[in-house]
């Protein structure tokens, strides 16, 4: 099977022009699917690449989200959106209203099952009643019986981070990581995110057997100075590494 | 007790709660928006020990190297049956006591200053840095490098640098170099001084001056407590407590031990954890972290060097007062064990000064050893708990964390 490569945009970042026309102009075939993150005031588990997306250098609209969305529709790529759940929180549910309207029906919660266990199960049960599913994000210190829980009461893939937080690197055996998580998560999809440094690590993951990966970090630099070409350059070179490594 | 079936005792492999907390921990945090303060650790840590600190293996091998350091320093520390103070309390139950002061730097610290340092010198670092409230830590930190042929340098909390001069001597005896925190010697100690020059010193103000004294020389800085690798090091405790009482054929009931940071208490603990035993973290009325402290975000240090955490805590800037128990002084406490106190697992209590005193006295008076001051808040706990029922068949099981024969002077304080 053809290993899935995801990518991570802040909605918003470096401006909404850019964003539009960088889904447009992406080639077809190249990517799987389309991460959009919408900013967020405390953007707790990410490092300091994408931290900079989200801030005072972010220009957010909705109808921008609109836009984008219905792009990504027309052109078929698969989209997900995240939002830390603290932002949920403090507007009151109106971004889930929002959310129940648009074309994307999976979503991913990082702070959920962290900050906000006590909650989680009925959350996940009013995003399945706006028709969206929530896509468990877990990590190295995510308990065994936690995975299970989360596992069982979703439907998606599962997004498992190699790293405490997005564009760091602290030291990672990375097939032994793949292969934790194999061992507790069964007959689903599991993409890997945060932290994957270059090809070399994105091959190493489809090589230990990850169905796919999902990066960010890696193309925000060339995101901030508006180059494009750049941006989609490096997306294909990990885009060849994930394919070589099957 | 049971020296003699010390490989029997001894486990192969330290233990790590994370796989098995009933909630995921909730990782560090950065603040500084440009920099990563996790990324950081990178440059002052050993990798193996980053690696343990982010780790989800339940079961991490100890090296040989450490295995036979552990032998050589004491390990397995004794349990034993406290019989003589049942007898004085009329306790109708069985008390038993892990000594970690029978090693031979005198407290649990030796555990994980061991793995550590050897991690630093297996990279050809060739000097260590560290901080140290009573000076146990700073004690075990000069050892192990010395044992693993490195220099050590230690920032001590300055109210204990002032009280425990022997500790320092120790301290230089291994080879360290010792200076009273805040020092001249970093920026943030500095600045520290230039607000107040009588400044008593705190151990976030000592972490922050060691983190930075490492990074600017390019040592590697060792870890005292609070972080998930310090207490896995420390399950040994546990471990060898598990194995004792099976031995011996008896249960844990309660496990009951002092906090700081947390890393003998969690390390006395975790491996029962999936367990039934009532557990007590026993803490300073002057340092009431769990009782009046917040369970949230904070800074392990007091410059916020290092990442923040969540855990229960007085505020990075808290400055408790000169107690006589140093090591119980930190702000906060390691997040696995503040979520398992939160959630009501762990329960927590504080005990004052003259109830301490007095179960030292009647610890060192029935059992013959005494205990440092930190230890005394989990023999006061277990007194408490003892004398609530003594008609209770139940076996307590003490963590003694280390001997209180450098600390003799808080006797003639007078009880208060």
């Amino acid at each position: 099977m053809k290993p899935r490569l995801i990518i991570y945009l802040t909605l918003g970042f470096p401006d909404n022009e850019f964003v539009e026309d960088f889904v447009q102009n992406i080639p077809d075939g190249i990517i799987d699917g389309f991460e959009l993150g919408l900013p967020s005031s405390d953007p707790r588990y990410d490092g300091p690449k994408i931290r900079s997306t989200h801030g005072e250098r972010n220009h957010f609209s909705q109808d921008h989200m609109g836009r984008v969305l219905q792009t990504c529709s027309d052109r078929k790529i698969r989209v997900n959106l995240l939002s830390y759940y603290s932002d949920i929180e403090n507007e009151g549910g109106k971004n889930l209203q929002m959310l129940a309207g648009l074309s994307a029906h999976e979503m991913i919660v990082p702070d959920l099952l962290i900050d906000y266990a006590e909650v989680a199960d009925a959350f996940i049960s009013s995003l399945k009643a706006s028709g969206i599913s929530l896509i468990p994000f877990f990590n190295a210190a995510t308990p065994d019986k936690v995975i299970k829980k989360y596992v069982n009461e979703t439907d998606s893939w599962i997004y498992y981070g190699l790293q405490p937080s997005t564009g760091i690197n602290v030291p990672v055996n990375i097939p032994e990581v793949v292969e934790r998580a194999k061992s507790v998560i069964h007959e689903r999809d599991i993409i890997f995110g945060f932290g994957i440094r270059n090809g070399g690590d994105a091959a190493e993951i489809i090589r230990a057997g990850g169905h796919g990966i999902a990066i960010g970090s890696a193309i925000v630099d060339d995101l901030a100075k508006h180059d494009e070409r750049a941006a989609i350059l490096k997306i294909s070179e990990y885009r060849e590494a994930i394919d070589s490594a099957v | 007790m049971y020296q003699s079936r010390e490989k029997e005792i001894l486990p192969e492999y330290w233990y790590n709660v994370v796989p098995d907390l009933p909630e995921q921990l909730s990782p560090p945090k950065d603040s500084k928006k440009d920099t990563s303060s996790i990324d950081m650790l990178n440059r002052i840590l050993p990798k193996k020990l980053l690696e343990q600190e982010f780790s989800f293996k339940r079961r991490e091998k100890i090296p040989e190297e450490v295995m036979e350091l552990y032998h050589q320093i004491g390990r397995p520390t004794p349990l034993v049956r406290a019989i003589n103070l049942e007898k004085k309390l009329g306790y109708s139950g069985k008390i038993y006591f892990k000594y970690e002061g029978a090693t031979v730097t005198g407290s649990h610290k030796i555990n994980t200053a061991l793995p550590q340092a050897f991690y630093a010198a297996n990279e050809g670092v060739q000097e260590v840095v560290t901080e140290t409230g009573a000076g146990q830590w700073g004690t075990a930190t000069a050892l192990a490098a010395s044992l693993n042929g490195m220099r050590s340098k230690v920032f001590m909390v300055r109210t204990s640098f002032n009280q425990k001069p022997l500790r320092k001597q120790i301290m230089e005896i291994y080879g360290a170099k010792v200076v009273p925190s805040p020092s001249i010697e970093t920026e943030f100690g500095r600045k520290t001084l230039a607000e107040r020059a009588d400044h008593p010193g705190t151990l976030g103000i000592a972490i922050s001056e060691a983190v930075e004294y490492a990074l600017d020389k390019g040592f590697k800085y060792l870890l005292g407590s609070v972080m998930n690798s310090v207490i896995t090091h420390q399950s040994i405790i546990g471990l060898e407590t598990a194995r004792q009482l099976e031995i011996e054929g008896e249960e844990a009931d309660v496990m009951i031990g002092c906090v700081g940071g947390g890393s003998n208490f969690s390390g006395f603990v975790f491996p029962f954890i999936s367990g039934k035993a009532e557990m007590i973290a026993s803490t300073a009325e002057e340092v009431p972290k769990f009782t009046h402290g917040k369970f949230g975000y904070d800074y392990i240090d007091t410059a916020g060097l290092l990442p923040q955490l969540k855990m229960f805590s007085l505020g990075a800037g808290f400055v408790p007062p000169g107690i006589y128990a140093g090591g119980l002084r930190y702000h906060g406490a390691a997040p696995a064990l503040s979520m398992l106190v939160h959630s009501g697992r762990i329960k927590a209590e504080d005990v004052g000064e003259n109830e301490v005193l007095a179960a030292m006295r009647l610890f060192a008076g029935t059992q013959g050893i005494i205990p440092a001051p930190e230890s005394g808040h989990a023999i006061a706990s277990a007194i408490r708990y003892a004398k609530r029922d003594p008609q209770s068949r139940k076996n307590i099981i003490i963590n003694v964390s280390g001997h209180g024969l450098l600390d003799l002077s808080i006797f003639s304080r007078g009880e208060k």
